[in-house]
């Protein structure tokens, strides 16, 4: 591993990683020494620093080895010796497309919402929470990472508090307090872990995410102390049934940049918490308490959805949407098979762009009507038909229709959830449908009709606001047709995950289909028996657009 | 509309032509989303009367909407506008189908886990915050500023200490 690491370093001469994370706070830094004179340069400064982030994250993604399973552009600075603290980054095929959406959605934020008052506090704060978000999805170290975790805490904190809607500090207030109490039960679970796994020289302390997995001194009972302590914090933060009351309050309180970036990237840090710091970091816990985060994740399906139909408030809506969305997310996550945990990596990005898409379509709504509330809407599609289509598009995006990217990743989380456990996935079937309902209800209720004279002089989006909706629109159809680009690069990870499991925990199998014969000559491929793993991963890196071989990324985790 | 029809039924027609079993490099629409579905999608294996069933049913169906057809728009036994009129003037029911449910049937069940979810989930989160508030509002009092109370406390606290001592302690 540590030679792996080496090599990486060397063929890396920018370093990219730090770069991604530290630009947005170097840019936090420039806008807070703008002088108050000229709060009109804080938008450009702000825009300026997020787009060149969104750049630097698409140069990674092109740069990136598709078939490498292995964390890719590391970089290792040692910070406490004494303690083994390091600033350590890197980058694998679970965390890559997370730190893409980040650097997406951030400049798109900026562009599709400007704040009422005080622009230069609120673009610092925006810009530090970019660097923050960036920095949780890349950290190697875990004290690095609960660092970044609670540092992307403040500044959303300030944004709902200070440029939010009606009760902002209630909500604020809230949204802090909750998820502070989950990380405590993080931090004594990584303090307790660094030094309980003796992963360091000589079973020294360590707080090195590669060592500590490398490492296997963790006692049954204690790694499964430990995983709860993280399941706290993030379920907390995805967030769970029944941990998720402060979602909706926040996010109907936060500006729309905050509800977009809440809902689109930090969210994220729970489920991504729960694949790097629970599957990865304690596998026998995993596969114990895997039941349980099933039932949760169902629960949270149609609970989210019930709820979500019942709300009069467009946004306390989606926040409810949300958290049925995460439950596909953790679901997948906890079904413990290659199409599970790949659906719900998917899961994860498809939902930060078509909610971060609903939320910007909502912050442009209530610029012009200044209401979230359903009932004060009607007919808008008769006057504002250009928005009507955009937000239709959407809205099937979040609905999961086949063909737009929310489809891929619910589908691969229920097959994978069906293979591993046939009636959890039935009832999360029934989500989709509440899904269709809830939102098509919404959209009859605030689109279609007679306009009333409130809603009879709606403006049409403006060529601007079109154009922010055109990169995430592209997203959401590429995505859907054609996900095989994602597939290939998440899949080698999510395969080494796996594979640890099976030797780590005895008697745990990935669970796959039993018989039925598949697709002729695939099966043949896939069942090989003189095909080892590598033969098949070169077949995937081949990339021939045989549909054999474009078939492998995902085979790989049949064979036995 | 007839041009556009004609086109869509074209393709849908070619489509078709290219899944019969002729040779799989034609099949490549039956694989279009193999990377997505491909490794758990099993076959089904159906006996000789199952396939026949199956068959037969779907041939029913369809030649049961053909005959439909025919009857309503070449032999004009039922008036086509009778069908027609109304179900398009309606948007094929969905809206009203839609409300109706929502209107009716569901929405007392939803309403009430909604309500669950403000009352006794939301009811628990704010009511340990508020918990929380109201001891530390009563505890503070305590903090009294009087010397007398707090050497009371301090001989309370040593009372306490020695009894916890005492209890330990076994003189044998």
């Amino acid at each position: 591993m540590s030679s792996m690491i080496l090599a990486n370093e060397a063929a890396a001469s920018f370093p990219i990683l730090p770069a991604l994370v530290f630009l947005p706070m170097v840019g936090a830094a420039v806008l807070a020494l703008i002088p108050r004179s000229r709060p009109e340069i804080s938008r450009q400064v702000a825009i300026l620093f997020a787009l060149a982030t969104g750049v630097l994250s698409i140069v990674m993604l092109c740069q990136f080895k598709t078939s490498d399973e292995h964390f890719q552009f590391t970089v290792s600075q040692m910070w406490v010796s004494s303690l083994d603290i390091k600033f350590f980054l890197g980058v694998d095929g679970i965390s890559l497309f997370l730190v893409v959406l980040t650097g997406i959605l951030f400049p798109i934020a900026l562009f599709a919402a400007k704040p009422d008052n005080d622009p230069k506090g609120y673009y610092a704060w925006l810009t530090l929470l970019m660097g923050g978000c960036m920095g949780a999805f890349l950290s190697l170290d875990l004290f690095l990472f609960f660092l970044m975790f609670e540092i992307t805490l403040v500044p959303l904190y300030m944004l709902i508090g200070k440029w939010g809607h009606g009760r902002r500090v209630y909500a604020a207030t809230k949204f802090f307090l909750y998820t502070m109490l989950g990380s405590a039960f993080m931090l004594v679970s990584i303090v307790s872990l660094a030094v309980l796994a003796k992963a360091g020289d000589n079973g020294a302390i360590t707080f090195d995410f590669t060592k500590i997995i490398a490492s296997d001194n963790l006692a049954t009972g204690t790694g499964r102390w430990l995983f709860l302590g993280m399941a706290i914090a993030f379920a907390v933060k995805v967030p769970a049934f029944p941990f998720h009351t402060w979602l909706p309050d926040a996010h109907t309180e936060a500006p729309t940049a905050g509800s977009i970036d809440l809902a689109g990237i930090l969210l994220k840090l729970g489920t991504y918490g729960f694949l790097r710091f629970g599957l990865e970091l304690f596998p026998e816990a995993t596969v114990w308490f895997a039941p349980v985060m099933l039932t949760i994740g169902a629960i949270g399906i149609i609970y989210g959805g019930i709820v979500a139909a019942m709300q009069k408030n467009l946004k306390r809506l989606v926040a409810y949407s949300s958290l049925a969305h995460m439950g596909f997310a953790i679901m997948g996550l906890f079904a413990l098979n290659m199409e599970g945990v790949q659906g719900s990596v998917l899961q994860m990005v498809n939902h930060g762009i078509s909610t971060g898409a609903l939320f910007i379509l909502l912050g442009f709504l209530y610029s012009r009507r200044h209401t979230y509330e359903i009932s004060e809407l009607k007919g808008i599609a008769k006057v504002a038909p250009v928005f009507a289509g955009i937000f239709t598009i959407v809205m099937l995006s979040s609905i999961g229709l086949p063909g737009l990217n929310g489809f891929v990743g619910e589908f691969l989380v229920l097959v994978g959830t069906f293979v591993a456990h046939r009636w959890w996935a039935v009832v999360a079937a029934a989500g989709v449908i509440i899904a269709a309902l809830y939102l098509l209800w919404a959209y009859q209720r605030v689109f279609q009709g007679e306009p009333d004279e409130a809603n009879a002089s709606f403006p049409d989006l403006r060529i601007s606001e079109r154009l922010v909706m055109v990169p995430l629109l592209v997203l959401i159809v590429f995505l859907g047709v054609y996900p095989k680009p994602m597939l290939d690069r998440i899949a080698p990870s999510v395969k080494r995950v796996i594979t640890r499991m099976e030797l780590q925990v005895d008697g745990f199998h990935e669970p796959v289909t039993q018989g039925g014969s598949q697709l002729g000559p695939i099966k043949e491929l896939l069942h090989e028996p003189s095909s080892g793993h590598g033969a098949t991963e070169g077949s995937a890196e081949s990339g021939t657009s045989n549909g054999e071989h474009a078939l492998a990324p995902i085979g790989v985790g049949v064979i036995r | 509309m007839t041009i556009p029809l004609i086109v869509l039924a074209f393709f849908a027609a070619i489509a078709g032509l290219l899944n019969l079993p002729f040779t799989e490099n034609l099949e490549f629409l039956n694989r279009w989303l193999e990377p997505v579905v491909g490794a758990t999608q099993t076959q089904l294996h159906l006996s000789g009367s199952q396939l026949a069933i199956e068959l037969i049913t779907s041939s029913v169906v369809a030649l049961l909407g053909i005959s439909i057809a025919y009857a309503v728009y070449l032999k004009h036994k039922v008036d086509a506008r009778k069908i027609e009129l109304p179900l398009f003037a309606n948007g094929w029911y969905i809206d009203s189908t839609i409300t109706n449910f929502m209107g009716g049937l569901g929405r007392k069940g939803f309403e009430l886990i909604a309500m669950f979810d403000k009352v006794v989930i939301d009811g628990a989160v704010n009511g340990v915050a508020r918990a929380t508030r109201g001891g530390a509002m009563r505890l503070r009092t305590v903090q009294s500023g009087y010397v007398r109370w707090y050497a009371l406390m301090i001989g309370v606290g040593a009372v306490v200490i020695v009894a916890f001592v005492l209890s330990q302690v076994s003189f044998s």
